[in-house]
Order: C-alpha cells, then structure tokens, then sequence
C-alpha cells in the first residue's frame, strides 16, 4: 500500500484525485478517442499506398 | 479530397470536446443534472447524420444527371456514414431517456420519426444490393434516395413539432433555447457539430476510395 507522504509528492496523482476523480473519466475517453483516431489515419494511409499500387 | 492534413482537424476538434464536455461548466437543472452533458455527444449525431443525408441526395441527383459511377458512390457511401450516426443517435437518446423521461422507448413522435426514417434509409441499401446490373442499380437507388430524403424531412424535422412531445423543442428548434443551451455550452457544442461531421466525411472517404479500388482489382481480372 501506498502511504500518504508518497500522494503528496507526485502531483500528478493528486490532480487525478480532485472533483470526484472525474480526470480520470477524461483521460480513459481520450485515450479510446485518439486510438481511434490513429487506427482511422492507418487506414487511411493503407489505402493510398493500395491507390499508388494501382496506378503502376 | 487530396491530403491528409485536414484530417487533423476533426481529431483537434473532438479531443477538445471530450475534455470541455466533461470539465467545463454547465447550468444546474432539475432532471437532468449532470446528463445535460449529453448534449455535447447526442445531438451532434443527428446533426452529422442530416448533413450526410444532404450531401447524398445532391449525389444522387448529380448522378441522375451525369450517370458517373463515382457520384453513385459518393451518394451510396455518404448515406451508410449517415445511417450509422442515426443509429448512434437513436441508441444514445435511448439511454438518455431512460434515466430522464423513465423508459427507453416511450414512442415519442421525434423517437419514432427517428426511428422511421432510419428504416427507410436500411430499405435503401438492401433495394442497392438487391440489383445486379450496374447501370440500373446507380439510376434506381438515386431515385429512391431522393424519396428517402423527401421522407426524412418531415418525419424528424415537421412533423415531431406539430404535436406535443417530451422530447425538448417541439415548440421550434429542439434543445436550442436559452434554457437549454447556455452560452458557454455553445462553445463546446457548436465545435461539436463540426467535429464530427468533418470525421463523418472522413469515414465517408476511406469508404469512397475502397470502393474504388474494389472496383479496379474487378475490372483488372476481366
């Protein structure tokens, strides 16, 4: 377990901690939102390289 | 639609939405308590939806004209984008109403005409893929797309406002008064809108080009 001295020290993990721990709400959804968004730009970049293959 | 940098746009957009949906202040109501938030994520998928169906039927009426195969794939892939934001819509307000008006379906005229519509835009894909022949299939589905659209309009846009509703706005424009919509919730609903209607274009595209290339493997093997 984690003592009190160690919360006070890392500040990140406190502000995780403030208004009913809903940061920690955010920074899950923005995690799915930019693997999405990532595996979007993949596929994307998929398909060019497929469109450049067919012009030759 | 070359490049891949205004792509970026919708990514910046809705990474600023999500952490200002959820972190930014909006007005205490009875009710609907912190749900107010859906705001930000439920209406921006009818928005995205309508905007898909707009910008197919002019695809499939440019199509009508010009009989160029990419139109009908434009007007096709647009709508399948669009029907899958309606789904969303139909399936967040659902939960939305659960926890708000106590049912998840109380047969509201705006959750039917939703309902409706969306029905009628799948019988536009199965009528699509029921057809062989390619010239026809572009000609038929363009016009039954342009009824689609004629028929979505006033089941979700008039007729939900001419009879009463639980549903906010049915005396004009839904969830878009003062009480409904502060001027700080504007701020992230507007960029909203346009988030994810660029991203629906987005999606729309990837879609678009699949099929073409689909289609040069097929004519390259005959």
């Amino acid at each position: 377990m984690l003592s009190l001295a160690q919360y006070e020290t890392e500040s990140w993990d406190q502000t995780f901690r403030e208004s009913g721990k809903i940061y920690v709400v955010v920074a899950v959804i923005l995690l799915i939102l930019l693997v999405i968004m990532f595996y979007l730009v993949i596929q994307d970049r998929k398909l060019a390289k497929m469109e450049k293959q067919l012009k030759k | 639609m070359k490049g891949i940098y205004w792509k970026l746009l919708p990514i910046l957009i809705l990474v600023y939405v999500m952490i200002q949906g959820f972190l930014g202040e909006v007005p205490q109501r009875e009710i609907l308590h912190e749900t107010i938030r859906n705001l930000y994520f439920h209406v921006p998928m009818w928005f995205t939806m309508t905007a898909m169906f707009t910008v197919s039927v002019v695809y499939s009426i440019v199509h009508l004209s010009t009989q160029n195969a990419k139109h009908d794939y434009y007007a096709v892939e647009f709508a399948n984008i669009g029907i899958l934001f309606g789904a969303l819509g139909l399936t967040t307000g659902m939960i939305w109403a659960k926890f708000t008006w106590g049912a998840w379906w109380s047969f509201d005229p705006k959750q039917n005409g939703a309902a409706v519509t969306l029905l009628i835009y799948l019988a536009y894909m199965i009528l699509r893929n029921s057809i062989d022949d390619n010239k026809n299939r572009g000609r038929v589905s363009a016009v039954y797309n342009v009824f689609a659209f004629s028929a979505m309009v006033p089941l979700i846009f008039i007729m939900p406002r001419l009879v009463d509703s639980l549903h906010p706005g049915a005396e004009g424009n839904p969830a878009f008064s003062g009480y409904d919509l502060d001027g700080n919730m504007r701020l992230v609903f507007y960029p909203a809108v346009v988030g994810w209607i660029l991203l629906g274009i987005w999606m729309t595209d990837l879609r678009f080009r699949m099929r073409v290339i689909k289609d040069k493997i097929y004519e390259s093997r005959f």
